[in-house]
């Protein structure tokens, strides 16, 4: 089976800055790329969705509950998140999540591979440990902006 | 017929947040949405009861896919006008949503002017 490389990482990094330029206005900017184990701390609200078909992996977005209610803030238009929940919060950023991975799917299936995706995921909470199931290492790739901190994290092998 | 009169609007998608943002953006744009439904199952039934003028579909949904959901209400009104809403647009989908009958498809992300173009397009094809 094929590896990950930071070229998949890529596939999926570049629509996660595009889109969040395109629906909030904030500009993203990654630093280093670094691998970690598949299970790890989870930040405060993280979206996990499922890669399937000729690729096989887990694509995580995840931050903190006040980076998640700004993106969250942004993405409505600059509503007032107080007005809303952790629910709420974390259906906007995993809307996000979708988007991005529908668009990388794009980049894939361009490239000939046949594959699909999952719907998301969320999971609110701190101090817990998330585990991607069957995999052993994921790419991680932490975006700086005005918001704060969002990671992106990405596991996947072709099957 | 003034290809921007107030159109009625269902719109189909499991994400609140998603539902939100669709009727903000009718709204603005003078239209009317009648009803939001978060699954093919729900779309189905409203769109007996409310007989919208346009529709717009996500894909991936729980109960009844997007697509699923397209048949059906094509099996209801063969004239259904439905805009397939979705980030997933991988050519095999937009195919399938095609032959199931949808009559266009926006991927997420889209801008309000995106989504009128596509509403305008959809009533000046059914003119033609």
């Amino acid at each position: 089976m094929d590896e990950i490389t930071k070229t998949n990482l890529a596939t999926f990094l570049n629509p996660t800055i595009r889109i969040l330029k395109e629906m909030t206005g904030v500009e993203a900017i990654p630093r280093d790329v670094s691998v970690r184990k598949c299970m790890f701390p989870s930040s405060e609200i993280a979206v996990v969705i499922g890669i399937t078909g000729e690729w096989r992996g887990a694509f995580v977005i995840s931050a903190s509950k006040d980076v998640a209610h700004s993106v969250a803030s942004k993405l409505m238009g600059g509503l007032d998140t107080s007005q809303l929940g952790n629910y709420d919060i974390a259906e906007a950023i995993a809307e996000y999540g979708n988007i991005v991975a529908g668009n990388a799917m794009i980049s894939l299936e361009q490239n000939g591979d046949d594959v699909n995706i999952s719907p998301p995921t969320i999971i609110i909470g701190q101090g817990e440990e998330l585990r991607i199931g069957g995999f052993t290492e994921m790419l991680i790739a932490v975006l700086d902006s005005e918001l704060g901190e969002i990671a992106v994290s990405l596991t996947m092998v072709k099957v | 017929m003034n290809k921007t009169d107030v159109k009625t609007v269902m719109i189909v998608d499991d994400t609140g947040f998603m539902r939100k943002k669709l009727r903000k953006l009718f709204e603005q744009n003078g239209h009317e949405v009648v009803a939001e439904c978060e699954d093919g199952n729900e779309a189905v039934d409203a769109f007996q009861k409310h007989k919208p003028d346009i529709v717009t579909m996500d894909i991936v949904m729980p109960k009844m896919s997007g697509i699923a959901a397209v048949k059906a209400l094509i099996e209801l009104d063969e004239h259904a006008k439905i805009i397939m809403v979705s980030s997933l647009g991988l050519e095999n989908k937009v195919m399938e949503a095609a032959r199931a009958g949808a009559s266009s498809f926006i991927l997420k992300p889209f801008t309000s002017e995106q989504l009128m173009e596509a509403v305008d397009a959809v009533f000046e094809e059914s003119q033609d």
